[in-house]
């Protein structure tokens, strides 16, 4: 048609009208969120010289695509009019209201202004009050509807959504703007033959063209009411025929003339799908279950039934079913502690091809032994929830036994003394330690040993056989010889301070006899006896009997014979005579002393 | 004349079968430990105790029952009166670790110096009456020391004099533990046995709240009023508490 443009510029002298104006229009005045409206503003009057116009401002809504330009033209009565027309493809943003400003466009110096538009938002999931020409509505040319296969499920359980795309003329080959967002599902897509298969199907009366574009399977990873998002799709669909005008000149508009054919661009999207997930049921779940949701039996292999110590041996455990594959759990092993185990390398294995997620999940294990000996790796058991049946279920693998022989590995070394790896022997749990079996000894649950009349008996004892010892052998020390001689000893120092005293005051006759007596004194404590009525002979031998020194029974002879001399020899009887005999006693009772505990200490 | 007679001795033989042998409601208590019927073996257990008996087993597996059925604060109070009785027995303070762990509040301790620590752990070696029994043991010795000095032959008398004067500084050090030990035992410990309790600033549930204690700390309680009782924390903080939410140690 822009071929026709200069040319008929050049043939039609188009007067200058007055009734050039710019009109905005749009195709529906009510969309959801995420859906595509087209913008299409018109500009009328004569033929060339109006620029593009801006576009508008936007309020809530978003420019997708365009312009796209068509222009025609119309002679009506030898008067040429054209129009020209931009379309862009905009799409609303969040919900409310969308506001599209006024457009302007340049005509020979003037502005010319579209009227501004205002379109209502729908949130995503609200259901369309009118079901307009691009909806799921049977009217339109082409339509997007999901069908999931159920509404209800349990987490974990596959819901499959199948997008199907209606249309009833030539469209290319549709492209996905906008994946449903699905929030708390996981996704597996499932996968659709190269070539869209098409069938036939009847829609309120209109026969479509219906291709299956997208199937997924939809695993729920919560519970509650879950949302999955509309889903659109950008597709350019045949540009439909005019209708006929009724003039017999509107020549151009008729297909015939037109070039070839005309796409417009088309936004579909489909409608938002609640489903409502329901949580696992708490009763009957298996002691080992840790979430896995489907059907699947578990196999476990060695890759070969005898090794040696500290070769590597694989174990395989494979779990093969319908579900959601990739976030099985791994099962729990139990391997004999003298097995060392390295981390499994975990495949993935689905199957996409079938309406049911399915496939297989392999765990290998690298397992050592390091003991020799049968090592038993019991059945390995996997319990998971059944969602066709509605229970839970566990599949187990049979016992494994592997035959370890002693390894002649790097362990033994050349001296033939074999040396063990050394592990620390690990804790694999805390708990308290266990209740004592035997009671012990019973007390009285109140008081503290002082409280007990039996403490203090057992106390006082010892302190009593202290007391009783002390007196009985201070009532022995009160009597006897030594008690003689200490009093006797006693005595003599007594009249010896006397005598002394006596002498200070010049009484020599006082002193004299004080002196005499604590001789006798002297010789009782020497001999523990009165010495009264012995000779000197027998005072020799008493002597010699006591043990005592000899040297110590001549000075008392000496002083005796002093005492003697001056008592009877009137002349010599001075204070310094008696001074020298005061002082001979005192020394020879020190001695006496001395030598009596000597004695007492021998005995 | 025969029927109360006959009621006479049908309520002997309740009353001897109600005061079991400690020792038997010890092993029933156990069997049922074993069977993992806690509040059974509890109730066997605090019986025994209810009769006057005590021993340092009975309370270890006291606390041990109380531990398992999630009284984390009574189970440390029987561990701790445990270690009084046991001082040696590491099961003891094996659990009362384990136990402390579940213990909400961490109170800091004043820090002192590593040598108090190996003086406490000499100190609390052994329990009262191994140490009223070492005292009594060290009197016994003493005296026999006393009679060797007194009574033995003359050069054995130096020796049994030395010997005598280190019986009796031993004895007297041995009277001072004792003395210590009673003093530190009798002091006044009690262990917050409500799951969580609000400490007040007055004997008074409108007073201001200070700060909330939990289950199993211990702390020191100082005078009861109308059913408050103060305490102070390891910390140094004071504050007053219901008397039900406390036990004392």
């Amino acid at each position: 048609m822009r071929v026709f443009v200069p040319l008929l510029v050049l043939l039609l002298c188009v007067p200058a009208g007055a009734q050039e104006k710019l009109t905005a229009a749009v195709d529906k005045s009510t969309v959801r969120v995420g859906e595509s409206l087209t913008l299409t503003l018109t500009f009328e009057g004569a033929a060339s010289g109006v620029s593009e116009p801006k576009l508008p401002a936007l309020e809530n809504l978003q420019v997708m695509g365009g312009p796209y330009t068509s222009t025609s033209f119309t002679l009506v009565n030898g008067r040429a009019s054209s129009t020209a027309a931009y379309s862009y493809v905009l799409r609303a943003k969040s919900p409310g209201k969308g506001v599209i400003g006024s457009a302007v466009a340049r005509y020979r110096g003037r502005d010319l202004t579209s009227n501004p538009i205002t379109i209502t938002i729908l949130s995503a999931s609200a259901p369309a009050p009118d079901r307009d020409s691009r909806g799921s509505g049977s009217t339109a040319d082409a339509f997007i509807r999901v069908y999931p296969d159920k509404s209800n499920a349990c987490v974990g359980e596959q819901v499959t959504l199948t997008y199907k795309l209606y249309f009833a003329m030539q469209i290319t080959s549709p492209e996905i703007v906008q994946l449903p967002r699905a929030t708390g599902f996981w996704v597996e897509e499932i996968a659709l033959p190269q070539t869209l298969p098409l069938t036939d199907e009847l829609v309120n009366g209109r026969s479509y063209k219906v291709a299956v574009i997208r199937k997924s399977a939809l695993f729920p990873t919560a519970s509650g009411d879950l949302e999955v998002e509309p889903m659109v799709i950008q597709t350019k669909v045949e540009k439909r025929a005019r209708k006929r005008s009724p003039d017999p000149f509107d020549l151009f508009n008729d297909p015939f003339f037109q070039l070839g054919r005309q796409f417009e661009p088309l936004e579909l999207s489909s409608t938002g799908v609640t489903l409502h997930i329901r949580p696992l049921p708490q009763t009957g779940a298996p002691a080992d279950f840790n979430g896995a949701v489907g059907s699947y039996r578990i196999r476990a292999a060695l890759d070969r039934p005898s090794c040696k110590t500290d070769e590597a041996v694989t174990l395989t455990v494979e779990i093969e079913g319908t579900g959601n594959i990739k976030t099985l759990p791994e099962p729990k092993l139990s391997i004999p502690a003298d097995v060392q185990r390295f981390d499994p390398e975990v495949t993935d294995d689905i199957r996409r091809s079938q309406t049911r997620i399915g496939g297989r999940k392999v765990f290998k294990y690298v397992i050592i032994p390091r003991a020799p000996g049968t090592q038993v790796i019991p059945p390995v058991s996997y319990a998971f929830y059944d969602p066709e049946r509605g229970r839970y279920s566990t599949a187990t693998t049979s016992e494994l036994r592997l035959q370890v022989e002693k390894g002649t590995g790097p362990r033994m070394p050349a001296s033939g003394i074999a040396v063990a790896s050394k592990q620390g022997v690990e804790n694999v749990g805390t708990d308290i330690a266990f209740a004592k079996t035997s009671p012990g000894r019973f007390l009285r649950s109140s008081g503290v040993p002082h409280q007990n009349l039996l403490f203090w008996v057992w106390t006082a004892t010892p302190w009593a056989a202290f007391a009783a010892v002390g007196v009985v052998s201070g009532r022995r020390r009160r009597s006897g010889p030594r008690a003689l001689r200490r009093s006797a000893l006693q005595t003599a120092a007594r009249h010896v301070a006397q005598a002394g005293k006596s002498l200070k005051g010049g009484k020599q006759e006082a002193a004299l006899h004080g002196a005499a007596e604590a001789l006798d004194c002297l010789w009782t404590a020497a001999l523990s006896k009165p010495a009264t009525g012995l000779s000197e002979l027998d005072l020799r031998a008493e002597w010699q009997e006591q043990g005592l020194d000899p040297v110590l029974l001549d000075k008392l002879f000496d002083v005796q014979a002093e005492c003697d001399r001056v008592r009877f020899a009137s002349g010599l009887l001075t204070t310094e005579a008696m001074k020298g005999v005061l002082q001979n006693l005192k020394s020879i009772a020190t001695e006496l002393a001395r030598s009596s505990t000597r004695a007492g200490v021998k005995r | 004349m025969k029927r109360p007679l006959f009621f006479l001795l049908v309520s002997l033989l309740l009353v001897t079968q109600v005061c079991a042998d400690p020792r038997s409601s010890f092993e029933e208590g156990l069997r049922l430990y074993r069977a993992n019927d806690m509040a059974g073996a509890i109730t066997h257990w605090e019986r025994v105790l209810r009769q006057g008996a005590v021993s340092g087993p009975l309370l270890f597996n006291l606390g041990n029952a109380y531990y398992r059925s999630g009284q984390i604060g009574r189970s440390i109070l029987c561990y701790e009166r445990a270690r009084k009785l046991m001082p040696r027995d590491r099961d003891v303070y094996t659990n009362l670790d384990l136990a402390r762990l579940a213990v909400v509040d961490r109170i800091e301790k004043p820090v002192r110096l590593v040598i108090w620590d190996w003086v406490d752990s000499v100190r609390d070696s052994l329990s009262l009456h191994e140490l009223a029994m070492l005292f009594q043991l060290m009197g016994f010795l003493a005296l026999g020391g006393f009679l060797g000095w007194r009574f033995a032959p003359v050069a054995w008398r130096q020796t049994f004099r030395a010997v005598l004067v280190i019986l009796l500084v031993a004895y007297a050090l041995c009277g001072a533990w004792y003395g210590w030990r009673t003093a530190l035992d009798t002091q006044n410990y009690a262990l917050i046995t409500a799951v969580k309790t609000d400490v007040c600033s007055a004997p008074d549930a409108s007073s201001k709240q200070l700060f909330s204690l939990h289950e199993g700390t211990k702390v020191r309680y100082g005078e009861s009023l109308s059913g408050w009782v103060s305490i102070e924390l390891a910390d140094g903080r004071k504050g007053w508490v219901p008397v039900s939410a406390v036990e004392k140690i």
